[in-house]
C-alpha cells in the first residue's frame, strides 16, 4: 500500500479579483480517508474542493492527486484526464435530464473511458446496486425524488472508479426526510475504505464518519484533527462558536 | 472601385427619396397592423359568432408569405373590391395585413398575461367590462407587448423591399434603378444593403432598450 | 363584384396547370431544404462563436448575427445573386456569375442563420452550468460536453423556436422567383401572361401556401410537443 497521499493540498491561495477566497491552506488526505470540511458559508470550502479537480483554478499554491501535479496542468486535455480519478457529486445534483438513470451513469465510463456499451452498462448497473436504486435504472431523473437523484449522482461519479470521491454539500439541497437515504450511501462508501473528502453541514455525520475533520474560517483551516478532538475540544474559539450554533 | 462617388454619393437623392417612401409605408403599414391585429384579437376573444371567422383570417394572414399576399392584394383585389387603387396602397394595405395576424397573436398573449385579479378589482370597484378593459388592462397590454411591436416593425422594413416589385418607388426600387442605369450593381446594392441592415440594427436596438426600461420600471416582462 | 368572386373562386385554370406549377412547388421546397441546411450549420457555428471564451472571437459571432439577421431577405437575395460573383471573379480574376438556384440558397442559408444562431445561443445559455460541470468533473472534453450534454437539450428546449423560423424559411422561398428560380410563383406569372387570368391563378396560390403551411406547421408543431414531453414528462 503506497504511503503517497491520494489528495494532497499545499498551501492553495485563490482570488476572485480582489476577493481573497483561500488565503493558504495545506491538507493531506490518506488513502482510504474521510475528510470532513465544516464551517460557515462563505468560508471557502466549495471553492478550495473545486480547486482540486480544477473546475476552480487556484491562483497560488500545489495539489497533488496522488502525487501527481494538478496545479502545473495547462491543456484542457490533460486536466481531463486527472478528472477521471476524481468523483464530484454536486450540491444540485446536476443530472443530465435529457438521458435516463442508466444513460447518465454509464456516460462517463463510456465516452471517456472509452467502454463498449455493454461494458460500461455492467459497471453502472454495478454502481446503481451499490446506491440501491437497480430497479430505476430506466427512468428519467424528472421522476425521482430529490434523494434519488443525488444517489444517482453518486453512482455516476461511482462509475468512472475514482481515486477519490468529492462531496460538495451533498445533502444541502435535501428536504431532511430524503437526507437519510443518502448519508446511508455514503456511510456505506466509507465502510469499503473510498477516499472522501465531504464538504457538509451534517455535523453528526462528520463527526460519526470521518477520520479527519478540517474547520475553515475565512479561506484558512482553523481547526484539524480527529472528530473526538475537533468536536468535543476544539482549540480555536470561532470553531466553538460555529458547533454551538449546530449542535444541540 | 472609387465609384462610390459616382454610383452612390451622387445619387442619394434618389436613394433619399426612396428611403422616404419605404419610411412612409412602413409607418403607414405598422399603424394599420396594429388596429387590424388589436380588432382581430379582440374580436377572437370577445365576439363569440365571429370567433371561428377571426381565428380563420388570423391563420391565413399567418400563413401565407409576404409576397403572395403582395401580389394578390395587387393583382385581385381591384378586381373583386374596386380597391386599392394605387400601387403603394396595396403594398401598405398587404404589409398590415402580414404583422396583424402576428400582433393578433401577441395582443392575445399579452391579455392573458394580466392577472385576473387586476380585472376583478376594476369590476368591485364598480367598473364596467369595457372601462375595466380599457383603463386597467389594456395600457399594461400595450406596455409589455410594446417589444413586440418594435420587433414586428422591422420585419415590416424588412418584407416592405418586395414593394418595389409591385413598382412602389422605395430605396430598394430606386437603387435598382440606379443599376440599370449605371449598370454597376456593386456599390449601389451593397450601399443600400448596408442601409437596409444599419435602419433595422438601430430599430431592433431601440427595442431591446425598450424592453430594458419597462422591465426595469414596471417589472412587466415582455411575452 | 360577385362575377370578379366567382372569376377568382374558379380555380379551374390552376387545376388545369397543376403538373407545371407543382413542379414549381417542388423548387420551393428544394431551396427551402438546402437553404435550412446551410442556415442550421452555419447558424450553430456562429452561436458557438458567440459563447466562446476569446473576446474577439465572440465578437465575429455578433458580426455575423447582426448582419444577417438584421438584413432583408429580398436585398440579401439580389445582392448574392449579382453582386458575391462580381467580387468573387474580381478575387480569382475570372468573370462568375451563379446560376439563381445557388444564390437563392447561399442569400436564404446566411440571413436565416442569424435567426438559427440566435435560438441556438439561447438555448446554449439556458442549460444550467451545472450540469456542465458535472460533465467536466468526470473527464469530459468541451466536444463531448457541447455534443452529448449540451446540443442534445438545446434542441428539445428550441424546436418550438426553430419550427417557426423554418416555416418563415419556407415562406421566404417564394421571392426566389424574382431571380428567376422556376419556383411555384414564377410559374404562375408565366402562366397568368399566357393566359390571362390573374384572378384565379393568384387566388390558388395564395390558397395553395396556406394549406401547406397551415397544414405542415400544425403537424410538425403537434410532433414536436409530443416529442419534448416524453423527456420532459
Amino acid at each position: 500500500m503506497s504511503s503517497i497521499p491520494a489528495i494532497r493540498v499545499v498551501d492553495v491561495h485563490k482570488s476572485f479579483g480582489p476577493l481573497a477566497v483561500l488565503k493558504g491552506v495545506s491538507f493531506d488526505v490518506p488513502r482510504g480517508a474521510v475528510v470532513s470540511m465544516i464551517g460557515a458559508s462563505g468560508s471557502g470550502k466549495s471553492t478550495l474542493l473545486r480547486c482540486i479537480n480544477r473546475l476552480e483554478t487556484p491562483s497560488a499554491g500545489e495539489i497533488y492527486i496522488d502525487g501527481a501535479p494538478m496545479h502545473t496542468l495547462r491543456s484542457i486535455a490533460e486536466i481531463n484526464r486527472v478528472r477521471r480519478d476524481l468523483g464530484m457529486v454536486f450540491q444540485q445534483f446536476n443530472l443530465w435530464p435529457h438521458m435516463t438513470v442508466l444513460g447518465n451513469v454509464l456516460e462517463a465510463p463510456r465516452r471517456v473511458r472509452g467502454l463498449a456499451r455493454s461494458e460500461a452498462a455492467e459497471v453502472a448497473l454495478e454502481c446503481l446496486r451499490r446506491v440501491h436504486l437497480l430497479d430505476k435504472a430506466d427512468e428519467y431523473p424528472a421522476r425521482l425524488s430529490g434523494g434519488q437523484q443525488q444517489r444517482v449522482a453518486i453512482a455516476r461519479a461511482l462509475a468512472m472508479q475514482p481515486k477519490a470521491m468529492l462531496f460538495d454539500e451533498a445533502t444541502s439541497s435535501l428536504d431532511p426526510e430524503l437526507t437519510d437515504e443518502v448519508l446511508a450511501v455514503m456511510r456505506d462508501l466509507a465502510r469499503d475504505g473510498t477516499t472522501m473528502i465531504v464538504v457538509t453541514h451534517e455535523m453528526r455525520f462528520a463527526r460519526e464518519v470521518s477520520d479527519r475533520v478540517l474547520f475553515l474560517h475565512n479561506g484558512l483551516i482553523e481547526e484539524a484533527g480527529p472528530p473526538e478532538e475537533v468536536f468535543g475540544t476544539p482549540r480555536s474559539e470561532r470553531c466553538r462558536q460555529f458547533l454551538s450554533k449546530y449542535l444541540q | 472601385m472609387g465609384n462610390w462617388e459616382r454610383l452612390v454619393w451622387n445619387q442619394r437623392h434618389l436613394l433619399l427619396d426612396g428611403l422616404a417612401v419605404t419610411v412612409e409605408i412602413c409607418l403607414i403599414a405598422f399603424a394599420a397592423a396594429i388596429v387590424g391585429g388589436l380588432l382581430l384579437c379582440l374580436v377572437r376573444l370577445y365576439v363569440r359568432p365571429l370567433r371561428p371567422v377571426a381565428s380563420a383570417l388570423i391563420e391565413f394572414f399567418r400563413a401565407t408569405p409576404i409576397f403572395v399576399q403582395l401580389l394578390w392584394v395587387n393583382y385581385v383585389w381591384p378586381e373583386l373590391f374596386g380597391w386599392p387603387g394605387s400601387f403603394f396602397t396595396a403594398g401598405w394595405v398587404a404589409l398590415a395585413l402580414q404583422s396583424s395576424g402576428y400582433l393578433a397573436e401577441t395582443f392575445r398573449a399579452g391579455i392573458e398575461a394580466v392577472p385576473r385579479g387586476q380585472r376583478e378589482a376594476g369590476l368591485s370597484a364598480g367598473m364596467s367590462h369595457a372601462l375595466a378593459f380599457r383603463r386597467i388592462v389594456l395600457p399594461q397590454v400595450l406596455l409589455m407587448v410594446a417589444p413586440s411591436l418594435v420587433n414586428q416593425f422591422t420585419v415590416i422594413v424588412k418584407s416592405s423591399t418586395l414593394v418595389s416589385v409591385i413598382t412602389v418607388q422605395d430605396l430598394m426600387f430606386q437603387s435598382q434603378k440606379i443599376v440599370h442605369t449605371w449598370l454597376d450593381p456593386i456599390e449601389i446594392l451593397t450601399a443600400t444593403a448596408a442601409i437596409y441592415i444599419l435602419v433595422v440594427f438601430a430599430v431592433s436596438a431601440l427595442g431591446k432598450a425598450l424592453a430594458d426600461v419597462l422591465r426595469r420600471r414596471y417589472g412587466l416582462a415582455a411575452s | 363584384m360577385s362575377a370578379a368572386l366567382r372569376e377568382a373562386l374558379n380555380l379551374s385554370v390552376f387545376w388545369e396547370y397543376r403538373e407545371v406549377l407543382l413542379k414549381g412547388l417542388a423548387f420551393n421546397f428544394y431551396v427551402f431544404a438546402c437553404a435550412a441546411a446551410a442556415a442550421l450549420t452555419l447558424g450553430l457555428g456562429a452561436a458557438l462563436l458567440r459563447v466562446n471564451r476569446w473576446r474577439p472571437v465572440r465578437w465575429a459571432g455578433t458580426l455575423h448575427v447582426e448582419i444577417f439577421r438584421n438584413a432583408p431577405d429580398y436585398v440579401m437575395v439580389v445582392w448574392v445573386h449579382f453582386v458575391l460573383p462580381l467580387l468573387l471573379g474580381f478575387a480569382i480574376g475570372r468573370r462568375l456569375e451563379f446560376p439563381p438556384f445557388l444564390s437563392a440558397v447561399i442569400a436564404l442559408g446566411l440571413v436565416y442563420s442569424g435567426y438559427f444562431a440566435e435560438t441556438f445561443r439561447a438555448g446554449i445559455q439556458s442549460i444550467p452550468v451545472g450540469q456542465i460541470e458535472a460533465g467536466r468533473a468526470c473527464g469530459m472534453s468541451e466536444r463531448l460536453v457541447l455534443w452529448r450534454i449540451i446540443l442534445p437539450q438545446v434542441v428539445r428546449r428550441m424546436l418550438p423556436e426553430a419550427v417557426n423560423q423554418f416555416v418563415s424559411l419556407f415562406k421566404a422561398t417564394t421571392i426566389v422567383s424574382l431571380i428567376a428560380v422556376p419556383d411555384l410563383m414564377y410559374r404562375v406569372s408565366m402562366v397568368t401572361q399566357q393566359e390571362m387570368r390573374p384572378l384565379p391563378l393568384y387566388t390558388g396560390a395564395a390558397l395553395t401556401y396556406f394549406a401547406i403551411i397551415f397544414l405542415a406547421a400544425s403537424l410538425v408543431r403537434a410532433a414536436a410537443e409530443r416529442w419534448r414531453q416524453k423527456v420532459y414528462a
